[in-house]
C-alpha cells in the first residue's frame, strides 16, 4: 500500500535531499561496473538515488543506461561493486524477491491475459494471494487510477496503445514497490499523448509516493517529469542535477549540447579578473566576456556555452551597458516555430549563431528578414564557460 | 469470375481427390461381398436404364456395420487404436515440447541448423525408417547389446513385437509434427513477457507454467492433433513393429481388405473411422480457425 496517506500534507518545502548530508538514499551505487564480454556498459558508477524522488536516467542508445535498470530489476548482476537497496545489498537478489518492479518499454502485457487479471498478476503472488477481496480491492484502485475501468475485461490487444501504456503502469504498480522502474515508458505514444502522459506519471508518483527511475532518451521528457536528471555518455555519468542547473548550469560540453539548443563558442580564455574572463573566438571581433568558473585559474582553451533564447537580435547596435557582448551578423535563415523563431545569423568571423525569438507580434509587424544585416547581443552571465 | 474460378480449384481438387473417392467407398460399405471383380454386388449397370438403378440402389443396405456391433474384435480394436493413439500423442508432446522449447531459445545462427536436423529424417523413406528400429529393438540388436555392455540387464528385453515398440516408433515417427508447431509457437514468445512475470513475482518455474507453456497452446494443441489423427489410423508401425498382441484399426482393415478380400467390410471399417477422427479434425480446424483470428 501507498504510504502516503499522511504525507499527503506536505510540508511548503523545497524537496531536495540531495543536499541534505543527513537524508539516507534509497538506492545507492557504489563503484558499480558492469561488463558484457569486452564491453563496460557502466563503468565504475557511484550515484544516490533518494525515497520519492522522480529520477531520470537519461542518454544516447548504448550510453548504459538501460543496464543501470536492468541491475536495479535483477536481470542483470554487476561485475564489480555494490547496489544497496535501503541500506541493504542486492547482490544475489533475484528479480521476483526485490521490492522493485519494472514498467518495460514494450509494455509486456500478457496477451492471454485481461486487462484486470494483467494488473492482478503480481498481487497473486505476493503475500496476499489468499486473500481475493484484497486483490480485488487493490485491481480496482489501480484502474481507477490509471482511468480504465471500462476497459478492465479486455485483452490487450482489444485497447489502444496509450490504454496499454496504462495498463503496464497499474500493472508495475499494483504491487506498490519501494521503486518503480520505468524503461522509455513513453516512447510509444504519439506526441500529443505523451505530453500528456508526462503529467499523468507526475500526477501518480506524486500521489502513490513511490520512488521512480525513469530511463529516457528524450531530453524534453527527463526535464519534464524528473526531480533530477542524470546525463550519461558511453556508461559513465556526466552530470547529477536537477533540470534547471542542468539547463543553465551544464558542467560539460557534452551536457550543454545534448540537453536542447545551444551555441559553442570555442576558444582560448584568459586569466579571471573579479571572477570574469574574456574568450577570443574569432579574428578581429572583440572577445567575450563571461563569468569564469569558480576553478578556473589562468589561462585556458574553453567553450563558451550559450542558449540561444538567451542571445537577443536586433536591427540596431543595442545600447543598454549590461549588454557586454554585442556582434553584428547577418541573417541566414529563418526557422517560425509560431510561438518562437530561431533566427540562424552569420558572424563575421564565420561562426553561426542560432538565436530565439518569441513572436509577441504577428507576423508583419517583425521587422527581421532574410539576408538582413542585425546585432546579437547578450550578457555577461548569459552563457557558461565550460573547461571540458 | 476470375476469383470464382481461383476458388473452385481447391473445391474441384477436394471433390475429386476426397469426396468422390468416400462415397465410392461408402458406397461399397453397404454392398454384399462376392466371388467377382469387383469383390461385391451390386454394381451399377446403367445400360439397365431406370431399372438398373433402381435395382442397384435396393442391394444396397447396413449389414456390414451392424457386423462391425457383432464382432468384439473391431470395437475393440478402434480402442485400443484410441488409446495408443492418445497415449502416444502425450509421449511425443513429452519429448516434443523441450525440444522445440531448447530449439527456440538457441541462439539465432543454431536455429536454421536445429530446423534441418528436425526435417531432416524425413528424407529418408518412411518405411526404412521404421524397418531399421527392428534392428535396433529386437532381441540381438543394438539397443539390448548396448544395455547389456553397459550391465544394466543381464537377459535381452523384449521391446520388438510389443506395445512399446509400437509407441516407440510412433513417437519416432511424428516427433516432427510436434516439435515444428510448438517451435513456431515459442519462437514468437517475447523474453521479456518472462521477465516481467519474473519481476512481478514469479519463480523461473512458475513464470513457465503460467506465461511460456499458455503462450505455446496453440502449438501444443496443433501438434496434437497433427499426431493424434494419423497415429489413430496407422497401419506400417503396428505391422512392423507391433506383436500378434497389438491390436489397432489400421491393421484389421488391411486384413478385411487384403487376407479376407472382404472390401464391404472394409470399407465400413473405414467410414466407421473416418467418422470417429472427424471429431477431432473438425476441433483442429477450429483451433487453426481462432489462431488466425487472434492473430488477425
Amino acid at each position: 500500500m501507498p504510504e502516503n496517506t499522511q504525507e499527503n500534507t506536505r510540508e511548503n518545502t523545497v524537496f531536495a535531499p540531495w543536499d541534505d548530508p543527513e537524508a539516507a538514499p534509497l538506492i545507492e551505487f557504489r563503484n558499480v561496473t558492469k561488463r558484457f564480454g569486452t564491453f563496460t556498459a557502466i563503468d565504475d558508477l557511484t550515484l544516490d538515488i533518494y525515497a520519492r524522488e522522480f529520477f531520470a536516467l537519461l542518454g544516447p542508445s548504448g550510453c548504459g543506461k538501460t543496464t543501470i535498470m536492468r541491475m536495479l530489476a535483477g536481470f542483470e548482476d554487476p561485475s564489480e561493486g555494490e547496489i544497496r537497496l535501503g541500506g541493504a545489498d542486492l547482490a544475489g537478489v533475484p528479480p521476483n524477491r526485490r521490492p522493485v518492479n519494472m514498467m518495460f518499454q514494450s509494455y509486456a502485457l500478457f496477451p492471454h491475459l485481461s486487462v484486470w487479471d494483467n494488473i492482478a498478476f503480481g498481487l497473486r503472488r505476493s503475500d496476499m494471494a489468499r486473500d481475493k477481496a484484497r486483490i480485488a480491492a487493490r485491481v480496482e484502485e489501480m484502474l481507477k487510477l490509471t482511468r480504465l475501468e471500462k476497459f478492465a475485461r479486455r485483452k490487450p490487444h482489444q485497447i489502444s496503445g496509450g490504454q496499454r501504456q496504462r495498463v503496464a503502469l497499474a500493472r508495475s504498480l499494483a504491487k506498490a514497490p519501494r521503486l518503480l522502474l520505468l524503461d522509455e515508458p513513453l516512447g510509444a505514444l504519439d506526441k500529443k499523448l505523451r505530453q500528456e502522459t508526462q503529467f499523468e506519471l507526475m500526477d501518480i508518483q506524486e500521489r502513490t509516493g513511490t520512488t521512480f527511475v525513469i530511463v529516457t532518451h528524450d531530453q524534453e521528457e527527463a526535464m519534464t517529469v524528473a526531480s533530477r536528471v542524470a546525463v550519461m555518455d558511453h556508461g559513465k555519468i556526466v552530470q547529477v542535477d536537477t533540470p534547471a542547473s542542468i539547463y543553465e548550469a551544464p558542467n560539460s560540453v557534452y551536457v550543454a549540447d545534448f540537453i536542447g539548443e545551444i551555441n559553442i563558442f570555442k576558444g582560448r580564455a584568459s586569466a579571471p579578473k573579479d571572477g570574469f574572463c574574456e574568450i577570443g573566438f574569432a579574428e578581429g571581433l572583440a572577445p567575450i566576456r563571461a563569468r569564469a568558473p569558480e576553478d578556473m585559474q589562468g589561462e585556458a582553451e574553453v567553450s563558451f556555452a550559450i542558449r540561444p533564447e538567451k542571445v537577443e537580435i536586433s536591427p540596431e547596435r543595442p545600447q543598454a551597458r549590461e549588454r557586454a557582448n554585442a556582434y553584428p551578423g547577418k541573417v541566414i535563415d529563418i526557422a517560425y516555430l509560431g510561438n518562437i523563431s530561431t533566427y540562424h545569423v552569420a558572424l563575421a568571423g564565420g561562426q553561426k549563431v542560432k538565436v530565439q525569438a518569441a513572436n509577441t507580434r504577428r507576423i508583419q509587424r517583425r521587422s527581421i528578414t532574410w539576408d538582413q544585416q542585425v546585432w546579437i547581443s547578450f550578457t555577461d552571465t548569459a552563457g557558461v564557460v565550460l573547461t571540458r | 469470375m476470375r476469383r470464382l474460378a481461383l476458388i473452385a480449384l481447391p473445391y474441384l481438387w477436394l471433390l475429386v481427390l476426397f469426396l468422390v473417392p468416400f462415397l465410392i467407398v461408402v458406397k461399397i460399405s453397404l454392398s454384399d461381398q462376392a466371388l467377382a471383380i469387383p469383390p461385391y454386388t451390386p454394381t451399377l449397370d446403367l445400360s439397365a436404364g431406370w431399372q438398373g438403378i433402381r435395382d442397384w440402389a435396393s442391394g444396397l443396405d447396413l449389414e456390414n456395420y451392424w457386423f462391425l456391433t457383432d464382432d468384439p474384435l473391431y470395437w475393440k480394436a478402434y480402442l485400443s487404436s484410441l488409446r495408443i493413439a492418445v497415449l502416444s500423442t502425450l509421449l511425443t508432446l513429452m519429448v516434443g515440447y523441450p525440444i522445440a522449447y531448447g530449439m527456440a531459445r538457441a541462439p539465432d545462427h543454431w536455429r536454421p541448423t536445429l530446423m534441418m536436423l528436425v526435417i531432416l529424417p524425413f528424407w529418408t523413406s518412411f518405411l526404412i525408417r521404421v524397418y531399421s528400429w527392428k534392428a535396433i529393438l529386437s532381441q540381438e540388436g543394438l539397443l539390448n547389446q548396448f544395455l547389456l555392455w553397459l550391465g544394466v540387464i543381464h537377459e535381452p528385453l523384449t521391446i520388438l513385437n510389443t506395445n512399446t515398440a509400437v509407441y516407440i516408433g510412433i513417437v519416432y515417427t511424428y516427433l516432427p509434427f510436434m516439435i515444428l508447431p510448438i517451435y513456431a509457437a515459442l519462437e514468437k514468445l517475447d523474453q521479456s513477457l518472462l521477465e516481467a512475470a519474473e519481476d512481478l513475482g514469479c519463480s523461473r518455474l512458475s513464470a513457465f507454467w503460467l506465461i511460456t507453456v499458455p503462450l505455446s497452446k496453440q502449438g501444443i494443441i496443433a501438434g496434437c492433433f497433427l499426431v493424434f489423427i494419423p497415429a489413430m489410423g496407422e497401419f506400417v508401425i503396428p505391422a512392423l513393429l507391433g506383436g500378434s498382441r497389438t491390436l489397432m484399426i489400421g491393421k484389421v482393415l488391411w486384413e478385411e481388405f487384403f487376407s479376407n478380400r472382404d472390401w464391404p467390410v472394409a470399407s465400413a471399417v473405414a467410414v466407421v473411422l473416418l467418422m470417429i477422427l472427424i471429431v477431432p479434425i473438425i476441433l483442429f480446424q477450429r483451433n487453426e480457425q481462432r489462431n488466425r483470428e487472434a492473430e488477425g
